[in-house]
């Protein structure tokens, strides 16, 4: 983690709660409009309502790509303003370590736990559903999956933003 | 990891990588059968759900990570719930038996090493299911549409995009195990 802003976990906080206060009612309304049976634009909406948010809210919160190298554009765009040695520091900044390589993975374990519990909540849903009315089969996989989209693509990072501690100016935990 | 399976009495080596390669291309092949059968009963109406229960039994029985009993420890680093002794009459009626016994704490506790192991095989299957879910979500946005796209599809396109969420939620509970169970080299022999 890295900046003066996200350093505070209450801060990171902050921007976990408007990320989750924003894709919520986001995600609502999208099922909303698959329940009204008017899908026209309910994927479009989401997918660019969670690369804006991904965007602006998560990137802000400090922490590192997971994968290995930045986006590859990213190193593109900074070789071309910047040099080559630049892009060289950049890579070294954003290698993972392995202690953050550990709290990268273990965001994931904790994720996936949650995703567990919300596909077979949804799973238990779909059971009740079908045996009141069988017709609501029809949306079930869209909602389904909107949501499930919704929340795997924030939740690891919002996750470690929200649990890891205070980082002191030195770049250690208090 | 445990390096042997008891299944029906009969034990089977899982020390080597090739056996539990072996193994996990069954469970998958099997998972796969299930569904595909399950659709030319009744379309998945009624007997969609069959296939998670099957995952439960798979995960019970051979992989365990989500539940105590299979070659992977339990990922919630909880002790196993004591079960009451079956009574006779119960023995007697449905000829099964529970596990009783009180586990020892290497059967269901992850060291430092494993615990690693498992968050990464978890980081590795959530980019997997992330790389699944997004064509996933792109038909069934086509599906709602009723896009003329999907018309070759020999099967109506919602009852399609129903499958493959099912078949998602059975994947997801079991492919963290999977990947511990493909990617663990050989054990030693000692």
């Amino acid at each position: 983690m890295a900046g003066p802003f996200v350093a505070k976990r209450r801060n990171r906080r902050w921007m976990v709660g408007i990320y989750w206060g924003m894709m919520v009612p986001l995600t609502a309304f999208v099922v909303g409009r698959v329940f009204a049976r008017q899908p026209s634009e309910w994927f479009m909406l989401i997918a660019a309502a969670v690369m804006v948010l991904n965007l602006f809210t998560l990137s802000r919160l400090g922490t590192k790509p997971f994968f290995p190298a930045p986006m590859l554009i990213d190193r593109e765009m900074v070789a071309f303003w910047n040099g080559k040695e630049d892009l060289a520091r950049l890579d070294a900044d954003l290698r993972l370590d392995e202690r953050e390589t550990q709290l990268r993975d273990r965001a994931h374990f904790r994720a996936y736990g949650i995703l567990v519990w919300f596909a077979l909540g949804w799973f238990g849903l779909l059971c009740v559903s079908r045996m009141l009315e069988p017709a609501w089969s029809a949306w079930t996989g869209p909602v389904f999956l909107s949501v499930l989209i919704a929340v795997l693509l924030g939740l690891p990072q919002t996750l470690l933003a929200w649990n890891e501690p205070d980082v002191n100016p030195t770049g250690e935990e208090e | 990891m445990k390096a042997e399976l008891i299944l029906m009495g009969k034990r089977w080596d899982m020390a080597t990588q090739s056996a539990r390669r072996w193994l996990v291309a069954t469970i998958y092949l099997l998972l796969a059968a299930i569904l595909v059968e399950l659709y030319l009963l009744d379309h998945w109406r009624t007997s969609g759900y069959y296939l998670i229960f099957a995952t439960f039994l798979i995960n019970r029985f051979l992989l365990g990570g989500y539940q105590f009993g299979g070659l992977i420890k339990p990922f919630n680093q909880q002790q196993p719930v004591r079960r009451t002794p079956p009574t006779i009459r119960f023995i007697l009626l449905f000829g099964y038996h529970t596990w009783e016994s009180e586990p020892l704490k290497s059967e269901w506790h992850n060291d430092e090493r494993e615990q690693a192991q498992r968050d990464r095989a978890h980081y590795q299957a959530y980019q997997a299911l992330i790389v699944a879910l997004l064509p996933l979500w792109l038909l069934a946005a086509w599906a709602s549409h009723s896009s003329p796209l999907l018309r070759w599809l020999p099967i109506p396109p919602m009852e399609l995009v129903y499958g493959l969420v099912l078949a998602t939620i059975a994947l997801a509970i079991t492919l963290p195990q999977a990947i511990l169970l493909w990617t663990e080299p050989d054990m030693d022999s000692e």
